[in-house]
Formats: structure tokens, C-alpha cells, sequence
């Protein structure tokens, strides 16, 4: 079975480029991908409930990935939704242990590959990839 | 150019050359000769002679068509401008950083101070501070502006007919413009004084990134409107600003960067040309910003190719005879996508040689990266560096002592045709399919924007292209730059705070009043033909103390409109 990613971005940070590589490289493994804009991270929340997908992948370019990260995981823990949850962009390795102690899976700096990334996934559901 | 006896002689030296390559390198050595292209895909030759450029025409800087620099002295009489695009937090820390960054060196012509303000995402978008879209992002990436007390906060004290005001906007260009004023105007001066820029170009943010607006058909309408008002009451202000940079960040070529810049500023000249301007009235207050990338004769010969075809357009296209309307000015923002976070000081070595490309090409000003923007927001330390790799290049090089120094080589000559050549084709590839608008509209400029990004990485990923640092020469230990930090929350409650009494010390009636006739006035501004009446409007409603957010909801209301832009079609 193919997994299912849930792809956000938060509305007002127009950096796309990243997230299009994700998305074009998610496809290309058989994954289904949902790619969606949110203002407040509960949006994410209810939509990855309601298109029940294995993974939550968060991109952040403008410094406001910590919070994201507060706030999404309050809102997964409000609706005792367990969900892995993802995060890359411009994201200072400083701030990595504490997205970590929010519950972020795995955070991707600049420069990541969209390979890494996508196994990183597949590890994560278990689905095998081609 | 050259004489009869000079290309028998070039033509003799050069297979004499090619006889030496095959007999002494293919046969002897076995060397298999590379094939190179440059970032547009123009196959490069290993060397270039008089036969390369027979057809070169004579040409000096400062005459017709510009291609080696629109005067006739360049940096001997005034240096480029450093303009350093900067923002952050409210408009108090912005504040703080204009005055650092002048005090090390940021500065406009003849020593004038310049003040290239980037606003944060809200103001880009038109929502004030308590207005919930907003939350998470006031401050981030640039300064929140949406009053009049801000502006005062960010301006106080500059003299404003001498200081060069360039607040970087996406749609909301107009009512800021129109706060400008009405601010301005508090402190005496009149339009007519004022010196600065509006960047005025939405458009290029709707198809290069993903944050929408008003409609493309609206955001031209509103282009157009502060093209007419300035034309009209602001001779010395710069109207718009047609950026290529954002191509050049989703991976656009040079080629394409100059023939989507050139495809949408013919459109957007037609549009006002219908709103009954006179092209020589208009156009001389047209520059560009520009991306530099890496590859370096290329980003040279892109920006004296963009000389020459605005040139050449303005003259043979649009008739104009005042020589301002021909001599293109450019402001160059270095590629901050050509910046890595691993090992983040190599940054200064790409920044130094994107600005020495950008003054061997003779440009009008320069904005540098900082080496830590890969990381995060720039840093005191990160700014002032890309400052001195300006200082240094302009103060110990020499290389500004001599106009378009690479004029008359025969490679450099020779790329900047080619540059040309294949800019030409992306024109009459836009056209072909509808103007610049149209493919906005079918998605076609979006598709082919995200292309480029997804090649450019499966070059790096496959090793086809190498980035030091990043996929090459890797080091185990990274070295750490700290990121700049500020406290996102407080600035939050501060912006609201200080809209909230701003709103409480103004008469709120008078402001209501003012907003339903700028609605009533984007309702009548159907054609281009009828613009002109909106920027009063909007006038009056910063002078009733309307916030930015009131006066572009009110424009939106009546527009419409998408919260993003991307999957877009008309």
C-alpha cells in the first residue's frame, strides 16, 4: 500500500521551492501526497484526520518553524492524534533539539536531498519504495 | 571592425589552433575535449577570436544602445549604491538596523542615505497586526508597517527629498504609497519632492512564490494606478521596479530571467499607453532589480544584453525619443539561493564574485547577501560583511576605475548577443502564447518556474552540477554560525498594542467614510482607460488615519481575490 503525506505550509511564508521538490519527489515514489496552506496549525490537524494520513510534512523558510512546532503539537495532543510529523527549510540546527522535544520525527536543514527525505518517510510507514 | 588582413589572420591563427587541440590533445593525449554550456544552454567554444564578433558594431557608454553602461562616466563619477534590503520586527528594530547598516557604509548616490525597507508578510499582504492571518509571521523577514506612526518610527529624521525610500511591497505598493504621502506631507514635503522607489511589481511574486492576492487582472490595475499618480504628481519617484530576481531564485536561466522581465514590461507599457500616458512620460521611471547567479561571464553579459534590448525596445517598439526612456537602469540583489548553510563563510567568497560580475557589468546599485541567510535571518556581523565585500571590491580592486572593462571581448561581445538571441526566443514564446498576463493566467510561467527548480536539484542529487560544500568537498564538522533570533511573540503583542491605540486616537467615522469610497472607487475602475481615481481615494482614507490593512481590504473586497497563488487559472 502506498503511503499518504500530508504536505503544509504555512500560508503567509511564500517559500515554495523547497516543498515543490518534496511533492514532485514524493509522486515519483508512488506516494500520495495532500499539499496544503494553513494560518493556524490546527488546520493541519483536521485535515490530516480527515484524509487519515501517515505523515505530516511541515516547511518552514522565514524562522517560524518553533512556532509551528508549539502550536501543531498541542493541537495533535488536544485531538490524541498520533501522527509522525516532519519539518524542513531554513531551520538553524540550534533549534533542532528542541522541535525534537516537541515531538518532530526528524528535521531537514537546508541542502537536504527530497531522496532523504522521502526514505526518511517509507522508513516511517514501513512502505516498501521502488 | 576588423580589417580584411586582421581576420585572414585570425582565421589562419585559428586553425592553426585547432590543428595544435586535435594533433597534441585528442591524438597524442587522448583528451576528450569537455562540452560546456553556460546556465542558458548556449554551447560555449574554448576560445574567441575577431571571427566571433565580425558583426560588433562600435560603441562607447553613455550613447545609444547602452550596452556598455547608460553614461558617460560610471563609478569615476558615483559609485554604485549599496542598498542593503533589511527588516525585521516592528518598525522600531528596523529602525535600529537602517541606522547600522548607514553607519557602515550603506549608501545611495553622492553619500545620500537610502532606506530599502522590506515589510514583513502581513504588510506585504495587506493584514494588520490583529487581524488573524497575521499571527506567526509580524515581524518575520521584515519590518510591520500599517500606520502612519511606523513610517514616522522607521523615518524620522531622514530628510525625505534626500533620502531614498524604497519600501518593498507586494500588492499593497499603492496604499503604501499612498500612506507615504500623507505621512510625507505631515512633515512638509510634496510629492513632488520625494525621492525613492515603489517596487510595484506583485506579479512576480504571484507565479514565484506561493502567496496570492487580488487577482493578476486586478494586481496590473493596480500597477497601473501608481504608475498614472506618479507620473502625474511624482517625477522623481521610480515608479516600478520590474524584478527578475525572483525568476532567477526558482532557477529561471539568465535567458529567461531577461526574457520574462522584457515580455511583462512591454505589456505593462501597452496597459499604460490605454491609460492615456505618453511612453516618454512614463518610462524613464522604469529600472529593474535583477538576480546574479553564479556563472559569471553570463550574469555579466546578461545585464549589458538587458541594456541594449530595453534600448532598442523602447526606441523601435514604443517610439521614445527622450534619451532617459532608453538608458535602463539596473539594481542587482546577488542569488540567495546560491548560498549553502554547509559551511556558511564560503558564502563571502559567492557574494564577492557575484558583485564583482554585477560592477564589471556597471550597474546602477547592488544589494548583497548576508553568508548567514541559509541559516536564518541576517545577522549585525553577516550584513556588515556583505557591505565590505562591496567596500573592498570598489576601494582595493581598482576595478571601478574603467567603464565596462570587458567591452570588446571577444567572448564577453559575443555572449552578450547570445544572451540576447535567446532572450528574444523566450519573448516570442510568451507572446506566442498570449503576453506575459496570459501566461500568468494558464499557469504556463508557474509550470515552467517549478521545472527549473526540480531539474536544478536532480543536477545537484546526480552530481551533474556541483555546490561546494553542499555536494562536494563536505566537511564531517560543520562549522556553526548562530542564528539571528528575536522574540517573535513580543513583537506580536507590541504590533498589536500599538494599532490598537492608533485606532483608538482617530475619529473612526471619518475613517469608515474614506474606506467606502475607496471601494467606490475600485467598484468604477473597470478598464484601464479609467484609471486614476483610486490613489485619491486612498489618499484621503490614510489621511482619515486608515491602516494598510483597512485600505487593501477594502480594494479586496471589492476585487476579490486567492489566499494563494499557486494551481491558479483565470
Amino acid at each position: 500500500m502506498s503511503s499518504k503525506v500530508l504536505l503544509a505550509r504555512f500560508a503567509l511564508d511564500g517559500h515554495d521551492r523547497g516543498i515543490i521538490t518534496i511533492i514532485n519527489a514524493c509522486r515519483e515514489k508512488g506516494m500520495e501526497v495532500i499539499y496544503i496552506h494553513f494560518s493556524d496549525p490546527k488546520e493541519i490537524v483536521k485535515s490530516a484526520m480527515e484524509e487519515d494520513v501517515d505523515v505530516i510534512g511541515i516547511t518552514s523558510s522565514m524562522g517560524q518553524h518553533l512556532y509551528i512546532a508549539a502550536k501543531l503539537a498541542k493541537a495533535l495532543a488536544e485531538d490524541k492524534v498520533d501522527i509522525p510529523v516532519i519539518i524542513g527549510g531554513v531551520i538553524p540546527t540550534i533549534d533542532v533539539p528542541k522541535l525534537e522535544d516537541w515531538g518532530i520525527k526528524k528535521v531537514f536543514g537546508p541542502g537536504t536531498s527530497p531522496e532523504e527525505a522521502v526514505n526518511f518517510i517509507s522508513q516511517l510507514t514501513g512502505a516498501r519504495i521502488d | 571592425m576588423f580589417s580584411e588582413a586582421a581576420l585572414d589572420k585570425a582565421r589562419k591563427l585559428q586553425q592553426e589552433w585547432r590543428r595544435e587541440v586535435s594533433q597534441g590533445y585528442e591524438q597524442k593525449l587522448k583528451f576528450e575535449l569537455p562540452q560546456y554550456t553556460t546556465e542558458s544552454g548556449i554551447p560555449l567554444k574554448y576560445i574567441y577570436t575577431p571571427l566571433d564578433v565580425k558583426e560588433m558594431d562600435v560603441e562607447i557608454s553613455g550613447a545609444y544602445p547602452y550596452t556598455r553602461g547608460i553614461r558617460p562616466l560610471g563609478y569615476q563619477y558615483t559609485p554604485w549604491m549599496i542598498q542593503i534590503l533589511h527588516g525585521y520586527g516592528t518598525s522600531e528594530e528596523t529602525h535600529h538596523r537602517t541606522e547600522y547598516l548607514l553607519k557602515e557604509g550603506m549608501v545611495g548616490y553622492a553619500g545620500q542615505p537610502v532606506a530599502l525597507i522590506q515589510v514583513d508578510p502581513p504588510t506585504t499582504c495587506g493584514y494588520d497586526p490583529d487581524d488573524p492571518r497575521a499571527s506567526g509571521t509580524i515581524g518575520l523577514g521584515g519590518a510591520s508597517v500599517s500606520t502612519l506612526d511606523d513610517l514616522d518610527v522607521l523615518l524620522k529624521g531622514y530628510d525625505l527629498a534626500k533620502t531614498r525610500v524604497a519600501p518593498n511591497n507586494r500588492f499593497t505598493c499603492l496604499p503604501m504609497l499612498a500612506m507615504y504621502l500623507v505621512y510625507a506631507e505631515g512633515r512638509g514635503y510634496k510629492p513632488q519632492e520625494l525621492n525613492g522607489q515603489s517596487q510595484n511589481d506583485a506579479l512576480t511574486r504571484w507565479i514565484t512564490t506561493d502567496i496570492g492576492g487580488p487577482t493578476p487582472a486586478t494586481q496590473q490595475k493596480l500597477r497601473i494606478e501608481l504608475i498614472k499618480y506618479c507620473t502625474q504628481y511624482m517625477p522623481r519617484w521610480n515608479h516600478t521596479n520590474l524584478c527578475g530576481y525572483l525568476y532567477g531564485e526558482m532557477c529561471a536561466t539568465p535567458a529567461q530571467e531577461l526574457g520574462i522581465v522584457l515580455s511583462q514590461a512591454i505589456e505593462l507599457i501597452e496597459d499604460c499607453i490605454k491609460a492615456g500616458l505618453a511612453p516618454d512620460s512614463f518610462i524613464p521611471r522604469f529600472s529593474s532589480q535583477l538576480h546574479v547567479g553564479m556563472d559569471f561571464f553570463e550574469e555579466i553579459a546578461k545585464l549589458r544584453a538587458l541594456r541594449g534590448m530595453w534600448a532598442k525596445i523602447m526606441r523601435e517598439r514604443f517610439g521614445c525619443k527622450d534619451p532617459r526612456s532608453l538608458q535602463y537602469r539596473i539594481h542587482v540583489h546577488t542569488g540567495g539561493s546560491a548560498l549553502t548553510a554547509q559551511q556558511p563563510l564560503s558564502n563571502i567568497t559567492r557574494a564577492a564574485l557575484q558583485v564583482l560580475a554585477t560592477v564589471l557589468a556597471g550597474v546602477q546599485s547592488n544589494h548583497t547577501c548576508s553568508y548567514d541567510e541559509a541559516i536564518g535571518l541576517p545577522s549585525e556581523d553577516a550584513v556588515r560583511t556583505a557591505i565590505r565585500v562591496n567596500q573592498i571590491i570598489l576601494h582595493e580592486t581598482g576595478v571601478a576605475k574603467v567603464s565596462d572593462p570587458l567591452g570588446g571581448s571577444y567572448y564577453v561581445e559575443w555572449l552578450t548577443d547570445k544572451v540576447e538571441e535567446e532572450a528574444r526566443k523566450v519573448m516570442t514564446e510568451i507572446f506566442d502564447l498570449g503576453g506575459f498576463l496570459n501566461c500568468i493566467e494558464n499557469g504556463w510561467l508557474r509550470g515552467l518556474l517549478e521545472s527549473q527548480s526540480i531539474k536544478w536539484r536532480r543536477e545537484i542529487d546526480s552530481g551533474k552540477r556541483t555546490i561546494v560544500g553542499l555536494n562536494a568537498f563536505k566537511t564531517e564538522e560543520e562549522i556553526e554560525v548562530p542564528p539571528f533570533a528575536f522574540d517573535l511573540a513580543q513583537t506580536e503583542r507590541r504590533a498589536i498594542e500599538q494599532l490598537r491605540r492608533w485606532k483608538a486616537n482617530r475619529d473612526n467615522a471619518e475613517a469608515r467614510d474614506s474606506l467606502q469610497k475607496v471601494r467606490e472607487a475600485m467598484q468604477k475602475y473597470q478598464t484601464m482607460e479609467q484609471a486614476g481615481d483610486l490613489m485619491p481615494a486612498l489618499i484621503e482614507a490614510a489621511r482619515a488615519k486608515c491602516t494598510l490593512g483597512e485600505m487593501m481590504g477594502a480594494i479586496v473586497e471589492v476585487s476579490g481575490g486567492r489566499i494563494y497563488s499557486r494551481g491558479y487559472r483565470a
